[in-house]
Order: structure tokens, then C-alpha cells, then sequence
């Protein structure tokens, strides 16, 4: 997770590489997740977990 | 950066080589780690248990809409969820093709599917920055919690780009930052795996 991305950068990233459409929805990461990769370091509080959509155009 | 490359494969063989070092602890069966990203049990009745590592960050199917006769590809497949889920929804006309650099999640996903006599769906040795795939082949790429492990990720999206067919798809589940890391955690390799 330390290599992850901010929403913003993740959309610039997505827009150059020539999709439309773009949309990340981001959400808390759920209690099990963090437990499990957190290794006791309150991870929530810098990450959350998203769904990227995108299209290519036709 | 090959050192990063190397470090996420070590990472993952060790899920499953030494279990007694899995991050799935007691109380956090894969199913449990599932069902709290999105997954509800009666996706996860459809495909082989042995295929659920409870390694992903949310359920990329949900997003993806999959249409039967569909092509899609699974950038970091892992024991292959998220491919035989696709399999079930696209049918014996569509194809799934699950991408995984490390060989051990391969053989296991590879296993599984012949065991189960699966055969819409296959897994090939690759880097999600070099996908085995041809240009304008899939009608669909997922990926759920890998990308964010890649150091380049321009060149992980150009790569789905030029995968997809024209008015191809994406839907992918990653881990997003929304405030910077400390400095422990940044230079700490144990937080790079996801």
C-alpha cells in the first residue's frame, strides 16, 4: 500500500492514457482489511480502498 | 524497478508457501476478509474455495457488468477469485484470462482450474506492465488491490488501454492514499504488499 496513489493522481494517470469516462469512488477500507495489512499502524487513517471505472473510447 | 518486483513476488509466495506466515490470521478466514470488501457468500458458493486467498481490497465484478461471450482480463490474478467469478458471468462463449507474475500463484490458479474442469478460463506468466495479451483484444480488464504495487503505473493503464477493444471497459478495486504516509511507513518494505 505504501506504493499507492492519491484520487488525483490516479485519475491524471487514467486521462493520459487516453480513457474517458473516469470515475474513482473511494471508501473506508473495512476493519478486517485494515487489521489484517494495517500490521498495527492505523493504516485507515492515510488509505482507502476505491473503484476505478474508465472507457476507452470507440 | 526489479527490486520492487522481486519483493511483491516473495511477498506472495510466502502466502502460500508458508502459511504459518500468512497475513490471513484466526479469526479472519478468507471468506471473513471477502465478504468485508464486497463479496457475498453466494459469489463465493460459484467458484472453488481454494481459489479465495481473501487477498483483494473490494470486488471488481460489481463495476465490470460482465456480459456473457465477454473477454476479460485479470491484471495480478492471484489464486484466481476474481477469474472464475468472471468465468461464471461470461459463460462458455467469453474468456477470462488472469495475468500473475508470480509462478506459484500460476500453478495454483492453473491447478485449480483443471481440477474443476474449467475451461473458460486460463492464467499466463506476466507483468501487469507487460501484458501478455494482444492489442485490442479484451472487452473488460479488472484488477482488484495490485496496481498500486506497480512503480509505473502510466505504463500498467497504457497497457490496459491498448489491450482493450475500442469502447472497452475498465473496473478496478486498488488502494488510494488520501493523506501521505510517514516516513516509517514509506521506507518500510512490509507496507509495500498489499
Amino acid at each position: 500500500m505504501s506504493g499507492a496513489s492519491s484520487v488525483e493522481e490516479l485519475e491524471n494517470i487514467i486521462r493520459r492514457a487516453g480513457f474517458v469516462d473516469v470515475s474513482v469512488k473511494e471508501k473506508p477500507v473495512s476493519k478486517e482489511y485494515e487489521e489484517k495489512w494495517g500490521r498495527s499502524l492505523s493504516v485507515g487513517q492515510y488509505i482507502m480502498s476505491s473503484t476505478i471505472t474508465a472507457r476507452k473510447p470507440e | 524497478m526489479p527490486e520492487i518486483h522481486d519483493q511483491v513476488r516473495k511477498d506472495y509466495q510466502k502466502i502460500l508457501l508458508d502459511p504459518s506466515n500468512s497475513l490471513v490470521t484466526d479469526t479472519n478466514t478468507a471468506d471473513t476478509m471477502s465478504a468485508s470488501v464486497g463479496y457475498t457468500a453466494e459469489e463465493l458458493a460459484l467458484v472453488p474455495a481454494e481459489a479465495n486467498l481473501g487477498l483483494g481490497c473490494g470486488n471488481p465484478l460489481i463495476a465490470a457488468d460482465l456480459q456473457p461471450g465477454e473477454v476479460v482480463i485479470d491484471l495480478g490474478s492471484g489464486a484466481g477469485l476474481d477469474c472464475f467469478l468472471a468465468g461464471v458471468k461470461i459463460g462458455r462463449r467469453g474468456r477470462a484470462i488472469g495475468v500473475d507474475m508470480t509462478p506459484e500463484m500460476l500453478s495454483k490458479a492453473r491447478d485449480i482450474a483443471k481440477k474443476n474442469r474449467i475451461r473458460n478460463v486460463e492464467f499466463r506468466l506476466g507483468e501487469i506492465e507487460n501484458l501478455p495479451a494482444a492489442d485490442n483484444c479484451a472487452d473488460v480488464c479488472i484488477s482488484n488491490c495490485v496496481i498500486n504495487l506497480s512503480d509505473n503505473k502510466p505504463r500498467v493503464y497504457r497497457e490496459i488501454f491498448r489491450v482493450l477493444k475500442p469502447g472497452g471497459r475498465l473496473s478496478i478495486c486498488d488502494i488510494v492514499i488520501m493523506k501521505e504516509l510517514p516516513e516509517e511507513m514509506q521506507d518500510n518494505p512490509d507496507m509495500h504488499s498489499c
